[in-house]
């Protein structure tokens, strides 16, 4: 109707200031966190109390589950490997203004071309085995991300709708080949590849699921904090994100930036797709990701895509998935329990965030 | 219902102001906005609100209109009190405002526009009654416009025009106008304030800002000067001359910008020369067709021209970011490399951009990272990391030593004011040692004395061997700072000129297009 209709006085100070202003990330991004996660339970609690159940037992249950038991601590630690790795598949490229929604499909790509160097290329030594099939996971997961990059720099083809399909393409991909040519001819027709050499496994850690592949994600969200936000590239790839234009004038290969950085993402990706063949599976078969690149995805979004923030947003993620599976154990519940806590958070979380276009 | 006033009753309350102030003040965090204003606005009565940025203009005609309640203070209008707690406040008893940045939706028509606007439609458009009441309003005021045309195809001159109309089929009677020639051409300009004087005849009030002295001396019946917060003069405008307003704008300190004398100097070697550089638009015309000019070392080449007939291209052309057609660029004397920005930049082209939040700043970051940003091509030997003590560092050297106040260099740009914002941009061109220019309206958002400060620098630069092309709307800059000038029209060089032996009106016209005339003189 008017010009301003609806945009009230902007009066600074009051509550409404305490979300639209402050330093970005800090303590307010926390509160918010915090806050977000307390609803989120609360929600849930209400639905399990709707539903005949104790909440309180049932968060009680769910929490020495994990928290009180070493199989519980073991599962959290396996689950957070790869989504550290898919999480920094979205935050590398939301620094250049890019929305990856390959993580899924990336991850799967890189655990066919780790499988790949593992299967054909047996080269017998542990030290050298893993740092091959950790740098072929790099560059299927990189390569299938620079399809979408590519895609939308000759055509403008947007990524989010690209790298989304390419998911579909990458899951069947892999079904190609583990129920066509790499299928293990003495596996009772199981689609599974050949199991892998020892060398080509992460050793297992005090005999649990837990295994030494979780360097992987701590290496490399070193690299990727330290490159953010202490070089240069770092700074030109906020500069792209925060304004292509601007950036463009300044001289800045912004087209560059923004195939290197997706190339990037796709390849913590396709490290993820790595870890997991080598670290769990020991071999490629279908269904090897429950989901972990869209759950990286939402931690990265929850995490504001800063590298420090998303360990403790992909702990969280974690600790919910292992607890609905300790739920569907022990309190009937169905093991979507930890999906719709998860969801639940995202939505408060980001719910009570004014969202920002410009600081993404 | 062309004239939803009624003169007579108009007149039979002269003695009542249509609206009467009285020590109005609005503070926000930090600053007092309004300090005490009082102000009368009587039936028929166009006045001018005048100031320089930050003056708290802006302000004052928003609690007026019910966007800011003030904090103390009253707003009486026909002498009856009233408290304005909202814009629909403010509408209710008559008050529309046009904004700078205008409210239409560009997708929809002219005559949806409007009804979207008005309150007292039901739930279907009436198109034909609307339409004959568009036309008629048109007709009375010189407002021409087609209503079945879509918005985005109009120009700003012609948006303002809806604007007006829908304030006046929603029977405002005191019409308010935030900086209302800033988007106008100089023709259109003229064209606006006849449509002021219409308005007038017909018993509406006009309240306008600006912080122009000229357009307040040509058009106002009474002039308020604001400064600081505070009525600094209020008087009819035949007691003011230009240099009593611009005194009481700024205050004791005297606006002193660089005197330049044109052709005094001896000038260098060509530093740019375009040579009949064309460039395609995406409809296949020219953006730019057959540009010839030569910029030489310690000279400004004046560029006149309406925005929107090709000068914002010159730059990209230069920066490599528009592919050229046909014809080349010569930078010192070498065909430009076709690299792009980065090449450029480093060969010493800086340039100062129309809209420094589209193109040159990234919000989102600090002002010391915009800077480094701005030096980041010159600097060769950059390095791998990130130094922000250096950074800090260097950006507080700026601050220290360029002439205009800059902003914090810790704080973010998309805090910052427009005014902060050019002068930060300013400060990267200007402080980065380099020695082609293309500064495209580089005073535009600055306040008189930062404005003056501005173009010292430039005529700085070129005394110290840079070569600018100036490109600008505002023909007594131009007239100014140039050595030459030339004069751009739908993407041609229209005329060349020097300062010496064109006039105002001349370029004047040569920017709408006229043929030129001889001059007279």
């Amino acid at each position: 109707m008017s010009p301003v209709a609806g945009t009230g006085p902007n009066i600074p100070g009051g509550i409404s200031a305490l979300w639209r202003q402050g330093p970005s990330g800090g303590s307010e991004s926390t509160l918010r966190a915090t806050l977000g996660i307390i609803l989120a339970l609360a929600v849930f609690a209400a639905f399990l109390g709707a539903s005949g159940r104790d909440p309180v037992e049932a968060f009680t249950r769910g929490w020495n589950g994990v928290i009180h038991s070493s199989l519980g601590l073991s599962e959290v630690g396996v689950t957070i490997i790869p989504l550290l790795l898919t999480a920094l598949a979205t935050a590398i490229p939301t620094r250049v203004g890019l929305v990856n929604v390959g993580g899924e499909g990336q991850l799967y790509i890189g655990a066919l071309t780790a499988t790949g160097v593992a299967l054909f290329f047996p080269v017998g030594q542990i030290w050298l085995m893993l740092p091959l099939m950790a740098l072929a996971g790099c560059a299927g997961g990189g390569l299938w991300a620079a399809i979408a990059a590519l895609f939308r720099w000759w055509r403008g083809v947007n990524e989010v709708i690209s790298t989304l399909l390419a998911n579909y393409i990458a899951i069947l991909l892999v079904n190609v080949f583990v129920f066509g040519p790499w299928k293990n001819p003495l596996g009772l027709g199981y689609p599974y590849t050949t199991p892998f050499d020892v060398a080509a496994i992460f050793p297992a850690i005090a005999g649990s699921r837990f295994h030494w592949g979780f360097l992987v994600p701590v290496i490399a969200l070193i690299v990727t904090f330290v490159i953010l936000n202490r070089t240069i590239w770092g700074f030109k790839m906020r500069a792209v994100g925060g304004n292509p234009d601007a950036a463009r004038r300044r001289g800045i290969a912004v087209d560059r930036y923004m195939i290197v950085a997706m190339v990037a993402g796709g390849a913590m990706a396709g490290l993820a797709g790595m870890v997991e063949v080598s670290g769990i599976h020991h071999d490629l078969r279908p269904g090897i990701s429950n989901n972990l690149g869209y759950l990286g995805l939402l931690a990265s979004w929850l995490a504001g895509h800063r590298p420090a923030t998303i360990v403790a947003a992909c702990f969280m993620i974690a600790v919910f998935l292992v607890a609905g599976d300790v739920l569907q154990l022990t309190a009937g519940l169905p093991s979507a329990a930890g999906f719709v806590l998860i969801g639940l958070v995202l939505f408060f979380v980001l719910g009570l965030r004014k969202v920002n276009r410009h600081a993404l | 219902m062309v004239a939803p006033l009624n003169p007579e009753a108009a007149a039979g309350k002269q003695d009542t102001p249509l609206l009467e102030l009285r020590g109005i003040t609005k503070s926000f965090p930090g600053v007092v906005a309004n300090d005490g204003v009082d102000l009368q606005l009587g039936y028929g009565e166009i006045q001018a609100v005048l100031g320089e940025n930050g003056s708290g203009k802006s302000t004052l005609m928003k609690v007026i209109y019910g966007f800011h309640p003030p904090d103390s203070g009253t707003i009486a209008i026909n002498g009856r009190p009233v408290s304005l707690a909202s814009p629909s406040d403010g509408r209710r008893e008559g008050i529309g405002m046009v904004f700078q940045d205008f409210s239409l939706i560009p997708a929809l028509s002219v005559v949806e526009n409007v009804a979207l606007f008005l309150p007292r439609q039901g739930r279907f458009i009436r198109r034909s009654s609307l339409v004959r009441e568009i036309e008629q309003f048109a007709d009375s005021y010189a407002l021409e416009i087609d209503p079945h045309r879509r918005v985005d195809d109009l120009s700003l001159g012609e948006r303002q025009r809806v604007e007006i109309i829908k304030l006046l089929l929603a029977e405002a009677r005191l019409l308010i106008f935030d900086e209302p020639t800033s988007v106008l051409a100089p023709h259109e300009v003229d064209g606006l304030f006849r449509v002021f004087d219409a308005l007038k005849q017909n018993g509406y009030s006009i309240l306008f800002i600006t912080h122009k002295v000229r357009e307040a001396l040509a058009v106002a019946d009474n002039v308020t000067v604001l400064r600081r917060g505070r009525v600094e003069a209020n008087a009819p405008r035949i007691e003011f001359d230009a240099k009593s307003l611009v005194a009481a704008m700024v205050g004791e300190v005297s606006a002193a910008g660089g005197r330049n004398e044109p052709g005094s100097r001896a000038v260098g070697e060509a530093v740019l020369e375009f040579r009949g550089v064309s460039t395609n638009r995406k409809d296949g015309g020219r953006a730019l067709e057959q540009v010839s000019f030569q910029v030489h070392r310690g000279e400004i080449l004046g560029v006149a021209g309406v925005a929107g007939n090709g000068q914002r291209l010159l730059g990209d052309v230069l920066l490599g970011l528009q592919p050229v057609a046909a014809g080349e660029v010569l930078l010192y004397g070498e065909a430009l490399s076709g690299h792009g920005p980065a090449d450029a930049l480093a060969r010493g082209v800086s340039v100062i951009c129309e809209d420094p939040l589209a193109d040159a700043m990234v919000a989102g970051m600090r002002v010391d990272e915009n800077l480094l940003l701005s030096g980041l091509s010159r600097r060769q030997d950059q390095g791998f990391w990130l130094d922000r003590q250096h950074i800090s560092d260097s950006a507080n050297g700026v601050r220290a030593d360029f002439p205009l106040q800059m902003a914090d260099p810790a704080a973010q740009v998309r805090h910052l004011s427009g005014g902060n914002i050019q002068r930060v941009m300013l400060a990267g061109e200007l402080c980065r040692g380099a020695s082609v220019f293309v500064a495209c309206y580089p005073t535009r958002g600055l306040d008189v004395l930062s404005a003056a400060a501005t173009r010292s620098l430039l005529l700085e630069q070129r005394d110290s061997g840079a070569g600018i092309v100036l490109v600008s709307e505002d023909l007594d800059e131009l007239f100014e700072l140039s050595d030459r000038l030339i004069v751009m029209f739908r993407g041609k060089v229209a005329g060349e000129y020097t300062p010496a032996e064109a006039s105002v009106q001349e370029i004047g016209l040569q920017m709408t297009g006229h043929p030129a005339c001889p001059s007279p003189a």
